[in-house]
């Protein structure tokens, strides 16, 4: 290492060690009269950069905060509340129930209409006390025939045919 | 004067004082493209500036100026690296006052040269060396042995001396 180095290397040495160290004075020359103002300048842009920055973050975060309130809002408004639930969901099960098997059973409903209606006629005067009974007795077999399971119940899924059904139902009654 | 000023004012003056340890750095890595050069000083400065309260009471000034600044334009460096494998290579233009003018400067263009051949770690050693520092201090200043600086230094003098005719 070190030692090894014989009195020819050391001149060497630091004649290149003279020659780096003269650099300084050029550059102290050079750089004497702006450096201080360009240091400022460079540390002043670079806090502005960091303040807008900080600036753009918050109000990306707050915007972030304010559409993400909006959106609970509306998913709340577009919920409906338990109560309408229930409500509504009796109705629109009996809907869909009536709706599948329509489609198979439409032709056979409008086909069958004419043998079904006196069944359910007999059924219907079977709960009635007589046909010769007072007013009061007319809104038991109303309730009945409105009634969306028993529709499911006799298979005459057709709304057309169960609303044929309760026509004639009340024509009858009313004669 | 708040606190805040007087911070400012005496990052400043170490700035000054540093100065020539920056703009070395700066002719290595930056050679002689004064735009480059110019866009890594303003980087220093800043990385210097983020460091500065960090700066431990008990620390060599210009060693420590020397880590974070080289680290910086190291970080540049790679940066240019990568900027130019994604973009189309433009052929480097030379800076219109590169013509060295005098035989100092073209003898320490050399050495330049040859320090821009070495790896970092070694550029890093050299450097510390040609500014004087001993291997103890070269060492603590990069977490090396000194002993392994010892034998870097003595390799690379020998290179140099054979690539260096001055």
């Amino acid at each position: 290492m070190k030692s090894n180095s014989t009195p020819n290397d050391d001149a060497w040495w630091s004649s290149i060690q003279e020659l780096w160290k003269s650099q300084d004075e050029t550059i102290l020359e050079q750089s004497q009269t702006d450096s201080y103002d360009k240091v400022r300048s460079i540390i002043t842009a670079h806090e502005k950069r960091c303040r807008s920055r900080i600036q753009k973050m918050w109000a990306s975060g707050i915007a972030a905060c304010i559409l993400i309130a909006l959106g609970i809002s509306i998913m709340r408004m577009s919920t409906i509340p338990p109560t309408d639930l229930q409500q509504s969901s009796q109705p629109a099960i009996a809907q869909t129930q009536d709706v599948e098997p329509a489609a198979e059973a439409s032709t056979h409903a409008n086909e069958e209409n004419a043998t079904k209606q006196p069944v359910k006629q007999t059924t219907a005067e079977k709960s009635t006390p007589s046909p010769t009974a007072s007013v009061p007795a007319r809104p038991q077999p109303a309730t009945i025939a409105y009634n969306p399971t028993q529709v499911v119940c006799n298979n005459s899924c057709d709304s057309a045919a169960v609303i044929n059904q309760i026509r004639s139902f009340l024509t009858d009654t009313e004669a | 004067m708040t606190h805040r000023d007087d911070t400012t004012e005496q990052f400043m003056a170490l700035a000054e004082r540093q100065k020539t340890t920056l703009h070395k750095i700066c002719r290595l890595f930056a050679r002689d493209n004064a735009a480059l050069s110019e866009d890594l000083y303003q980087e220093m400065i800043i990385d210097l500036w983020k460091a500065f309260p960090k700066i431990p009471p008990t620390a060599d000034e210009q060693r420590w100026t020397f880590t974070i600044v080289y680290h910086t334009a190291i970080a540049n460096y790679r940066q240019r690296l990568r900027d130019i494998k994604t973009t189309k290579i433009t052929p480097f233009t030379p800076h219109p006052h590169t013509t060295q003018e005098d035989e100092t400067n073209d003898s320490l263009e050399k050495i330049y040269e040859q320090l821009r051949l070495l790896p970092n770690e070694q550029q890093q050693i050299m450097m510390l060396h040609l500014d004087g520092y001993k291997y103890e201090e070269i060492a603590q200043t990069l977490g090396l042995d000194k002993n392994y600086v010892g034998t870097r230094i003595h390799r690379i003098k020998e290179q140099l001396k054979k690539k260096l005719a001055i």
